[in-house]
């Protein structure tokens, strides 16, 4: 079966950089997968999630070894217009990515740029609002909108053209923790019911543990650490050492393990485990107690 | 609290801007000298507007504000800064030099101090924030993290009183968030008045001793960092949740967990007197 | 009102707002046009009132914008009046004596003939303005069938503009909150207190470019783009063709009559 994504030995080198940006990249993502990727600022996140739909290597100056197929089709071999049909891109600032006057002329754009017939647009385009909720919100202008409804709005936009792959870059960082909510719920439907490939970048990694099939760490441009969240968030000191920061209560799990040998080898990810692991351990205790 | 102990003493403020919304509504509220406090709230529930009458950068609309025993309504903004230093969200707002030097100089400047004086500033806060290094880069060329700094020390050689950080951390890694908020306590601890408006929660918790909740203009709860995030039926008015191991531990509180858990380190030391029967 | 008001507001429900975008665009613009060209005081005269009636009994404008600009407008006014009357040395019969001070026919019909050209032009802005948003201009731009560029370009300048003046008040805020007094001192530290202004907007808007060109790319867009849909279609209906259609015979018949006439009424066209 073809793989979503397909990164073989991918290095890239901006112009003017000392070092190379991004080092030796191996990565395979399957259809419909949810993968989340972590690291410390300046690990070359933003510069792969570029590679991922052709804006890298074709709209900046550098030098790329290696290859990066997307959806069956190669970056270097196709346009960033025919790639963003297929791959939809969310960048981190809700202002910037968003250049139309209004929100219906923001979702036309993609479209109309790729010559969809206009009832193939209106259909696509209330299919999107649909998902990111905001139907009655065709004709308020940027001004006039939240940070986390602008970003609703760029996901929109990315997903007007029906892709197989959406990449989100940092798509919470500027926002208020109601954006924040409102932009995981969207994302959390877009796993839910839509078939579609997600690559997420973040740094919430509370948020991060209730999507991600499988999480990655980027570090100095290389992956340094690959896996389902429940194995990947063990390694808590090598992550907070390459400044990521697991879920609190993973770190309390990891914390108690060491120091008591309280668990059964995997630490909680959410509260809920946490709780339902720490009850059971202190009822335990409670129950040697009365003996 | 008397208000002879607050740097910073607001009464009954409200603030109309132009357009006609009412950003803040008859709020009070005192600052302590050398307190560290953190204002916490949803966009839109008047915590920029606020901290702006800090500096006078907005004046009431009614109400007054009384910033280290000046009245910020007759007193002009370049006076208020230099008891009140604001830095804001984006560093690149406010850069405007070729060197870092000449950045954090350009403050002192516009205050016409003598050459000796700005250079002994410039000198001192360079080293305070570990920019010796930086002096003579172009601070276009520093990453978020740096520029940050760069803004910080500059606000800092107007030799402020208080410092209002406006989202330190926004767009930052947890490693850089970090670094950040240390520097703001080590300077706390040599004195200064530390107010933080942001939305991490978690920095919040392990840093701030006070916390105002705003919404919809008026405060919600202020108090200790501990009485307020074991309130989270009125953080959630605000929209706001604790942090993840505050609220686990309020969710222990069957077992004897106090709900005032503020981060990791303190729930394994509580946790781990009970763990201690188990080896 | 803010600058961003006046790019986006449109009067609701009057008359001329429901007309279509090229006609609201025109009617001003041509008027003024016309008014550059003429110096026939009848001619100044009628196209003022025009001006005048269709601004206020068919386009309802906010009396902030009328405020603003009459204001304005009448301080120009004063200037010319000043200037031509007293200081432009244009030679005709004396009319008025005062000591060494005298006013000659030629410069009272000068002055007259500017003011109420300067107030047409004033008026009919007024009207564009609260009678179009930015869409209306950038929608006319492509029914006129320029290549789609300069309409795309148009309409991400508009963005950008708002963005850019939102940027300058956050800029002037974190500069006045280190003593930058923006409106004190010599010419030469005013200045250099300007260039604290300027330098972070242009850093601002430099790093925005990239951002924005990232994002419009990765919407399929391409300036090499064959086969393009435009989504919005401009409604022009007939009434709106005739308005167009008559104001460029208008203006053509103007030019024509000044140009083989020369006179009307007693007076140069």
């Amino acid at each position: 079966m073809v793989k979503a994504v397909q990164v073989k030995d991918l290095w890239w080198k901006y112009d003017g950089s000392q070092d190379w940006n991004l080092k030796g990249i191996n990565l395979e993502v399957e259809k419909g997968e949810f993968l989340a990727i972590v690291g410390p600022t300046g690990a070359g996140k933003s510069t792969f999630c570029m590679c991922l739909n052709g804006l890298i290597p074709h709209n900046f100056m550098g030098t790329m070894k290696g290859t990066v197929v997307v959806s069956g089709m190669n970056t270097l071999e196709k346009r960033v217009a025919d790639l963003s049909e297929k791959v939809g891109l969310v960048f981190e600032d809700p202002e910037s990515q968003f250049i139309g006057m209004s929100v219906e002329e923001e979702l036309v754009f993609g479209p109309e740029n790729l010559g969809f017939s206009k009832e193939e647009i209106k259909q696509r385009m209330e299919q999107a609002l649909d998902i990111v909720r905001m139907k009655n919100y065709l004709n308020k202008a940027p001004y006039e909108l939240s940070g986390g409804q602008k970003q609703r709005v760029a996901i929109a936009s990315a997903l007007v053209t029906c892709p197989e792959i959406m990449v989100l870059d940092e798509p919470t960082s500027q926002l208020d923790p109601v954006g924040k909510a409102e932009v995981f719920s969207v994302i959390s439907e877009l796993k839910r019911n839509r078939n579609v490939t997600i690559i997420l970048v973040e740094h919430l990694t509370e948020e991060i543990v209730k999507y991600a099939d499988r999480v990655i760490l980027l570090y100095g441009g290389r992956i340094e650490l690959e896996g389902q969240p429940k194995d990947f968030f063990k390694e808590v000191d090598l992550l907070k050492e390459k400044g990521v920061f697991p879920p609190q209560v993973t770190e309390l799990g990891y914390l108690l393990n060491k120091s008591y040998g309280a668990s059964d080898g995997n630490l909680p990810l959410t509260i809920y485990q946490a709780y339902e692991e720490i009850t059971s351990t202190l009822k335990k205790v409670s129950s040697r107690c009365q003996k | 609290m008397s208000k002879v102990n607050s740097i910073i003493h607001v009464k009954d403020l409200w603030h109309t801007y132009p357009d006609g919304t009412t950003a803040l509504k008859g709020l009070s509220l005192d600052v302590s000298r050398s307190e560290f406090l953190a204002i916490i709230g949803q966009n839109g529930s008047g915590k920029t507007t606020l901290a702006k009458h800090f500096n006078g950068l907005l004046k009431p609309t009614k109400g007054i504000v009384i910033v280290d025993g000046v009245d910020t309504r007759k007193t002009s903004t370049s006076t208020l800064a230099t008891k009140v230093g604001y830095t804001f969200q984006n560093p690149d707002h406010q850069i405007c030099c070729p060197t870092v030097e000449a950045e954090v100089a350009f403050g002192p400047k516009q205050l016409d101090l003598s050459e000796e004086e700005i250079r002994r500033r410039v000198d001192k806060w360079l080293g305070m924030l570990g920019l010796e290094g930086f002096r003579d880069e172009h601070p276009f060329f520093l990453n978020k993290a740096e520029r940050q700094r760069v803004t910080v020390a500059s606000m800092l050689a107007m030799e402020p009183e208080v410092l209002v950080v406006d989202e330190p951390t926004t767009g930052m890694d947890w490693k850089q968030s970090y670094a950040a908020l240390d520097m703001l306590k080590s300077l706390n601890a040599t004195g200064k008045t530390v107010i933080i408006i942001t939305h991490n929660m978690r920095l919040v918790a392990e840093y701030a001793r006070r916390v105002i909740v705003m919404l919809d203009g008026l405060v919600l709860i202020e108090g200790s960092v501990e009485e307020v995030f074991s309130r989270s039926d009125i953080l959630s008015k605000a929209f706001l949740r604790p942090p993840q191991v505050t609220e686990l531990a309020h969710k222990l509180k069957e077992f004897g967990v106090p709900p005032t858990v503020l981060n990791v380190q303190q729930m394994h030391g509580i946790l781990g007197r009970f763990y201690e029967e188990l080896s | 009102m803010s600058i961003r008001s006046y790019l986006t507001y449109v009067s609701p429900e009057s008359i001329v707002g429901r007309l279509s975008p090229p006609t609201k665009i025109f009617l001003p613009v041509i008027v003024s046009f016309m008014a550059l060209v003429t110096i026939n005081f009848y001619l100044n005269l009628f196209l003022l009132l025009a001006i005048l009636v269709v601004l206020f009994a068919l386009a309802k404008p906010p009396s902030a914008y009328v405020k603003l600009f009459t204001g304005a407008a009448l301080w120009m006014c004063f200037v010319f009046a000043i200037f031509y009357l007293f200081l432009s040395g244009y030679k005709g019969n004396v009319i008025f004596q005062l000591g060494p001070v005298s006013i000659v026919d030629t410069s009272v019909y000068m002055v007259t003939s500017i003011i109420l050209r300067f107030l047409t032009m004033t008026y009919a802005t007024v009207l564009l303005l609260c009678t179009t948003n930015q869409k209306d201009i950038v929608m006319t731009v492509r029914w006129l069938r320029l290549p789609y560029a300069f309409s795309f370009m148009l309409a991400l300048a508009f963005r950008c503009a708002i963005m850019f003046l939102e940027d300058s008040t956050k800029v002037q805020e974190a500069q006045r909150g280190r003593a930058v007094e923006f409106n004190k001192g010599s010419l030469i530290r005013r200045l250099r207190k300007f260039i604290a202004l300027l330098v972070p907007l242009i850093v601002i808007s430099l790093k925005r470019t990239q951002t924005i060109s990232n994002a419009i790319e990765s919407r399929a867009f391409s300036f090499s783009t064959k086969k393009r849909t435009f989504y919005f279609t401009l409604q022009v209906k007939p009434v709106d063709y005739v308005i167009i259609g008559t104001l460029f015979a208008l203006f053509a018949l103007l030019v024509a009559s000044k140009l083989t006439l020369g006179v009307f009424m007693g007076y140069p066209i």
